[in-house]
């Protein structure tokens, strides 16, 4: 008898084996990391989850039960697809990745005035911006736009007796205008867990529920202090001044900062955590 | 900042490390009904030697077959055992066989290097 290396104690006794082995792993790897973007369903855990049943049948011998989990796999993919439609072409198709042609941040400016301008008018404004992942299967509008936000724009809308403060204003990250009147698709497991924040205000709790789904940025100008509340991955940043706001967008959209934003007339307010968001 | 990426690189390394495990256990799963071949590098060891003097190669590699099961159960106690009391005075050309190497039903001895296995007595 001799001291064998301990890499048999693992069945390797091959180099094939450990390419074997790192094929399988980076299979695994780049499955995960695809399954870990999505935000909204708990794909990572399922896929994992799976796993670990099939391994756990295998290695406490349930035979039949390993080798159904095995052979059904295919099938139990292709059954998830169906069933959840909605939700995998919400997690792969919706949310594909935006990327942004403009060069500028202007259409921040454009809409922190804007929103100011018409919380004057006694019209307070909720705003949604994308990011980099869409929001074709989360929010609901009847009113779809697809053009490039300008000052005149919004004083039509604003001014329209069709337009609803109550709902949001859905925008690009390149400064387009998807829809006005902008509602949160909510399914009835949505609303249920959305229950988890009860102690704030409903916008809020679909706020800061929704924006966990998504890297979308949220935010609604308070009428009483004039101030930013934004709402992003499902971290909240209050009593932000419109300067803070304005740099906190920005900042999370990674849009370059324009001297512009100095030319406002507001009041600089303590914003509780700046950092908070990014 | 630096805690989001340092967040991220604890998440990709958990991923990593995760995905590494459950690639081996999975390739282990899948792997285990098929047989294989895998070389090992055996001693040769004689037995009844007493008062004898053998001068043979002191490892011998051989190709078996099997399941990784049984060639681990194998190849943790693999050995060559030859009974020196059959040779007689002289050099003579070794013949392995599965029972030299006392190997269950389900491991099957392909084949050995060196072919010839010369063995002198003195």
């Amino acid at each position: 008898m001799f001291n064998s290396p301990f890499w048999w104690n693992l069945y390797i006794f091959r180099w094939q084996d450990v390419i074997e082995i790192l094929a399988f792993s980076g299979g695994v790897l780049y499955l995960s990391t695809w399954l870990r973007k999505d935000n909204s369903t708990p794909l990572l855990g399922i896929f994992y989850g799976y796993c670990s049943l099939f391994l756990a049948a295998y290695y406490f011998d349930f035979f039949t039960l390993s080798t159904a989990l095995l052979t059904f796999a295919p099938i139990t993919v292709a059954v998830c697809l169906m069933l959840h439609q909605a939700t995998l072409q919400k997690n792969f198709i919706a949310l594909h990745a935006i990327t942004s042609t403009e060069d500028t941040a202007d259409w921040v400016d454009l809409i922190i005035r804007s929103a100011l301008v018409a919380l004057g008018e006694n019209k307070p404004v909720t705003v949604i911006i994308e990011k980099t992942q869409a929001l074709d299967t989360l929010l609901a509008s009847t009113y779809p736009f697809d053009c490039q936000v300008s000052e005149g724009l919004f004083q039509v809308l604003i001014n329209s007796k069709t337009f609803s403060s109550d709902d949001m204003l859905w925008i690009s990250n390149a400064g387009r205008l998807r829809a006005i009147n902008s509602q949160w698709k909510k399914s009835s497991v949505d609303e249920w867990l959305a229950q988890e924040v009860k102690e704030q205000e409903q916008w809020l709790q679909d706020a800061l529920f929704f924006t966990t789904k998504t890297d979308a940025l949220f935010f609604k100008l308070n009428p009483k202090t004039r101030t930013f509340t934004l709402v992003a991955q499902g971290k909240i940043l209050q009593h932000a001044s419109a300067h803070a706001a304005l740099r906190m967008i920005k900042k999370y959209l990674g849009l370059t900062a324009q001297d512009k934003e100095k030319n406002y007339a507001h009041i600089e307010k303590t914003t509780s955590s700046e950092h908070t968001l990014s | 900042m630096l805690i989001s990426k340092k967040q991220h690189l604890l998440n990709t390394l958990s991923l990593s490390v995760l995905s590494l495990i459950l690639g081996y256990a999975l390739w282990q799963a899948m792997s285990q009904p098929y047989k294989l071949e895998a070389e090992f590098s055996v001693p040769l060891s004689f037995y009844n030697t007493e008062s004898l003097t053998v001068e043979s190669p002191e490892t011998i590699t051989i190709r078996l077959q099997g399941t990784r099961k049984d060639l681990y159960k194998t190849a943790v106690n693999l050995a060559i055992h030859y009974d020196a009391m059959h040779l007689e005075q002289g050099t003579h050309t070794l013949k392995i066989t599965s029972g030299n190497l006392f190997l269950p039903e389900s491991v099957l001895l392909l084949h050995y290097l060196p072919i010839e296995i010369t063995a002198t007595r003195t």
